[in-house]
């Protein structure tokens, strides 16, 4: 019972803070987030004149709306002696005490997981990684332009585009992205391009987003969300080398 | 001593129910081999997930349907094949990114594609044999996925099984009815050639190995345990049911690998 307790704190208690930030998220539309300033240094990576540039102007979102464990037991505690009045009101009681209290405190649990390695994966530090190894300079003459990768939303959404709630957590999370691609070079006016990889809006070449329950992206620590974040990484490194590629 | 064999004797009955639950809901996870696969259509990767069918994205997709003799529309009780479900296409081409490719009569696929010709019915019949038993994979089977694997580089083949099941193709089915309703069902002289149910059987062969490395089934044990949805009603049912179905049997298959990080 105490180690229970203990995890009901643990799980309950943590969860204002990102409660906070996530309604945040929910607040901010994405045109705004691209004209905001970035929240993250932004990553850079020069090369013979080259540059390329990654922005995050949002912080990573997880997805699910978390509630206090602890509320619960006050729920039940609360109407305790209700039920003196409205003994029908016992009934409930159990529900509250014995399964909603654990139940939410596993889903926060979970939650707090995926939204500490989001924030221990910084995306544009990933993607500079990984466009060292992708970029291939094709031509030692090629003329000096600069990729710039401004993300206005970042992290994991269920496919409807809601939050996910402890109680209707048979929905799958999707990890998406979004933002904008220029690639600007000397002399010639920038290209810009929406990017986008998520279950409600996907651009052309791009794959469908991964989804997976939340139980499973937190398992291991987190391990299938710290993979998919790598490859989301190797993604969106691949659109920049990509674009710029086909720039004449 | 003698009251610990005892209890362990007796603990066997209480066991095997719960050993034939979890054989049931073995039977329904999906298989997968253990064995490491190779694709054709591209060399190298930069993926950062694990995959294992995954990496087979150009995928020939098949589906064959069987209906029994005794049923409505059966002929000789041989699969044929037929345009796959648009379900299922939907569900792999765009949530799971897989490349497919549909052979049909304008759009052969190295000898597979006209339902009417001699040696696609023998494939046919040789694909549903070697994934009802899980055999090694015939001659004439092995040798089509070469030619698949050197002529269209396709990774590997997703044959989609779909049987009809009528009253009369089930005398167990039948017999019950019968008895629920006091013979009534037998009376009254009920259709019994209709079709009742679709059970659905999907594998996944990898063409470099000439072997299956994939299955999932929903039968009739998958679909005691798993039924489709109460709300599913109206006219348009066996429809949305099969939809749902086939959701159900392919959402278990792990995305494909992005083309942006192949080469």
């Amino acid at each position: 019972m105490l180690a229970l307790a203990a995890l009901l704190m643990c799980g309950g208690l943590s969860a204002d803070p990102l409660t906070a930030a996530l309604a945040e998220d929910r607040d901010a539309p994405a045109p705004a987030a691209l004209e905001a300033p970035s929240l993250l240094p932004a990553a850079v990576w020069r090369l013979n004149g080259q540059a390329f540039v990654v922005e995050l102007a949002v912080d990573p979102s997880v997805g699910a709306r978390q509630f206090a464990a602890v509320h619960h037991y006050a729920i039940g505690v609360v109407a305790l002696p209700v039920t003196l009045v409205q003994p029908q009101i016992a009934v409930g009681l159990p529900f509250y005490l014995l399964f909603a209290a654990p139940w939410q405190a596993v889903f926060n649990a979970r939650a707090d997981t995926l939204a500490r390695v989001l924030v221990a994966e910084p995306l544009p530090t990933a993607i500079v990684q990984a466009l060292r190894a992708q970029w291939r300079q094709t031509s030692p003459s090629r003329p000096a332009l600069q990729v710039t990768l401004r993300l206005a939303g970042y992290g994991l959404m269920t496919r409807s585009g809601r939050e996910l709630e402890a109680f209707d957590s048979a929905e799958d999370l999707c990890l998406v992205a979004d933002g904008r691609l220029e690639v600007s070079r000397e002399g010639r006016a920038p290209l810009a391009e929406d990017i986008a990889i998520g279950p409600l809006s996907t651009t052309r070449d791009a794959p469908p987003p991964l989804c997976a329950s939340l139980s499973r992206w937190a398992a291991d620590d987190g391990r299938p969300l710290r993979q998919a974040t790598r490859e989301m990484a190797e993604l969106l490194a691949a659109f920049m080398v990509d674009r710029a590629e086909r720039q004449p | 001593m003698r009251a610990l064999r005892t209890q362990s004797r007796m603990a066997w009955p209480l066991r095997l129910p719960v050993l034939c639950l979890c054989a049931a809901l073995t039977a329904c996870a999906p298989w997968q081999t253990s064995a490491p696969i190779t694709a054709v259509s591209y060399r190298t990767s930069r993926e950062q997930v694990p995959r294992t069918v995954g990496k087979l994205r150009r995928l020939a997709a098949l589906q064959v349907r069987v209906v029994p003799r005794v049923c409505a529309g059966g002929t000789d009780g041989v699969g044929h094949l037929t345009a796959v479900d648009p379900t299922a296409r939907d569900l792999l081409a765009q949530r799971k990114g897989y490349e497919l490719m549909e052979p049909d009569a304008a759009h052969p696929l190295a000898g597979v594609g006209d339902p009417l010709d001699a040696s696609s019915a023998t494939l046919v019949a040789d694909l549903l044999a070697a994934k009802d038993a899980a055999q090694p994979l015939g001659p004439a089977l092995a040798a089509w996925l070469g030619r698949l694997r050197e002529g269209a580089h396709v990774d590997g083949v997703l044959v989609l099984k779909q049987e009809v099941s009528c009253l009369k193709s089930s005398p167990a089915t039948r017999g019950l009815g019968a008895l629920l309703s006091f013979g009534v069902t037998e009376v009254v002289g009920l259709d019994t050639t209709q079709p009742i149910a679709e059970y659905l059987d999907v594998a996944v062969f990898e063409t470099s190995s000439s072997r299956m490395v994939w299955r999932n089934a929903y039968g009739r044990l998958e679909q005691v345990l798993v039924e489709p949805p109460r709300t599913l009603t109206g006219p348009g049912r066996a429809d949305a049911v099969r939809a749902w179905s086939m959701a159900h049997l392919l959402e278990a298959l792990e995305p494909a690998v992005p083309r942006l990080l192949t080469r």
